[in-house]
């Protein structure tokens, strides 16, 4: 379960930066409301910087009179390409996967000399 | 003066652990990561929070090693995808190998000479404005001038946000894009800093500081063109009273084409913190 949190925080972060851009603790804390998907907050910032190094994400410094400077990240349009493609790949994924764990429907039938 | 939670003991340790996980990460990268926490935690601990609410914030954000490794693994070669082995067939090779060794060795050349193009692009320079970020300093900064050396100098304002703009000039027909700190990269706290690089430029009359622009990461400063780079920090260093420290020049990795390179950005003036703590506790002696 901990590589399918791995995988799935992503695309997580991009569908929250999705509906308005977030500073690092309130991405964190927005992450951790859900529960058991955040395993430490602390993994949100180097997955952050894969995000933007990837064109997924931006980050951008505000500074507002009487706040401190934070650094906001935003979705890009790549970013928003890139979650929609997962949100359909996702969606036939875990109805595949559900369909097989409630025997919903055959399982594949093991082919003979079939090669990984 | 205002303490933050940064001030915590528990807090300094687990920076100073943090430090020692992110030792064999890229300069830049470590550097990033540390102002993120360091920022986390500014945000996340209220001033004069207690050990157990301390203590709950660092098990919450992980050990320095897990995100040392987490960061690390983000960053090493990615395996090989799926598409299954692809066969060697050494007779193709022998057909093909004239034309794909001049076709490579065109390209080659090509590639090279765009490479040494940008390579040799002048680097950035520093341009004449600059100031320090906030109200609270450049008010009260200090400008001396002494064998033909300026310098700046503000009093340090512990555990919290300090930081300067200036504005840095591109003479190279290449658009430059600021990647990020480079390798013994400096400010005058120290190693670690928020580096940001204005989408435009626009200084404002009298106080000198650049607003409104939106400061990004990476930046871009196109050919012959002035933008502002801020540098910010959050002040931790343990200055005694009446010492000093600060920088002349920054360190900084910029891309230029295909080309990644780090360039240092000699200062117009030194920028300097002073320390006026009296009796503040550091956290680094054995009465901290």
């Amino acid at each position: 379960m901990t590589e399918l949190r791995r995988g799935v925080l992503g695309p997580c972060v991009l569908a929250l930066l999705e509906l308005r851009p977030r500073f690092g603790l309130e991405l964190v804390r927005d992450l951790a409301d859900a529960d058991g998907l955040l395993t430490s907050d602390g993994t949100v910032y180097p997955l952050l910087n894969r995000l933007r190094d990837a064109g997924l994400v931006t980050s951008q410094w505000r500074d507002d009179e009487g706040e401190r400077a934070r650094r906001y990240y935003s979705i890009t349009k790549t970013g928003r390409e890139s979650l929609t493609a997962f949100r359909a790949e996702w969606a036939r994924f875990t109805a595949t996967v559900g369909g097989v764990l409630n025997h919903d429907r055959p399982a594949p039938a093991v082919r003979e000399g079939s090669q990984r | 003066m205002t303490s933050t939670g940064l001030d915590h003991p528990l807090v300094r340790d687990y920076l100073r652990e943090l430090d020692d996980a992110f030792a064999a990460l890229p300069a830049g990268q470590a550097s990033e990561l540390r102002e993120q926490i360091v920022a986390h935690l500014d945000d996340a601990l209220r001033p004069g929070a207690d050990d157990e609410e301390v203590a709950g914030v660092l098990r919450r954000l992980g050990p320095p090693g897990d995100l040392a490794a987490e960061a690390a693994a983000g960053a090493a070669p990615r395996g090989r995808t799926t598409g299954g082995r692809r066969r060697f067939r050494p007779h193709r090779l022998g057909r093909r190998a004239g034309a794909l060794t001049i076709a490579a060795v065109a390209v080659a050349g090509l590639l090279a000479g765009y490479v040494v193009a940008a390579g040799t692009a002048a680097p950035l320079q520093a341009a004449p404005s600059a100031s320090w970020w906030y109200a609270r300093d450049w008010t009260r900064a200090v400008e001396t001038s002494a064998d033909g050396h300026d310098q700046t100098t503000v009093p340090i304002r512990f555990g919290q946000r300090q930081g300067f703009v200036i504005t840095v000039y591109n003479p190279s027909r290449w658009t430059q894009t600021i990647l990020g700190p480079g390798a013994d990269f400096a400010t005058p706290d120290g190693p670690y800093a928020q580096l940001s690089v204005g989408d435009s430029l626009n200084i404002r009359r009298g106080g000198g500081v650049f607003r409104p622009v939106s400061y990004v990461l990476p930046g871009t400063i196109p050919p012959h063109q002035i933008r502002a780079l801020r540098v910010m920090w959050t002040s931790t260093a343990c200055l005694e009273r009446g010492s000093s420290q600060g920088i002349d020049e920054l360190r900084v990795r910029v891309r230029v084409g295909w080309v990644t390179r780090t360039e240092v950005i000699r200062l117009n003036q030194a920028w300097y913190l002073l320390g006026l703590s009296q009796g503040r506790r550091c956290g680094f002696g054995p009465g901290a």
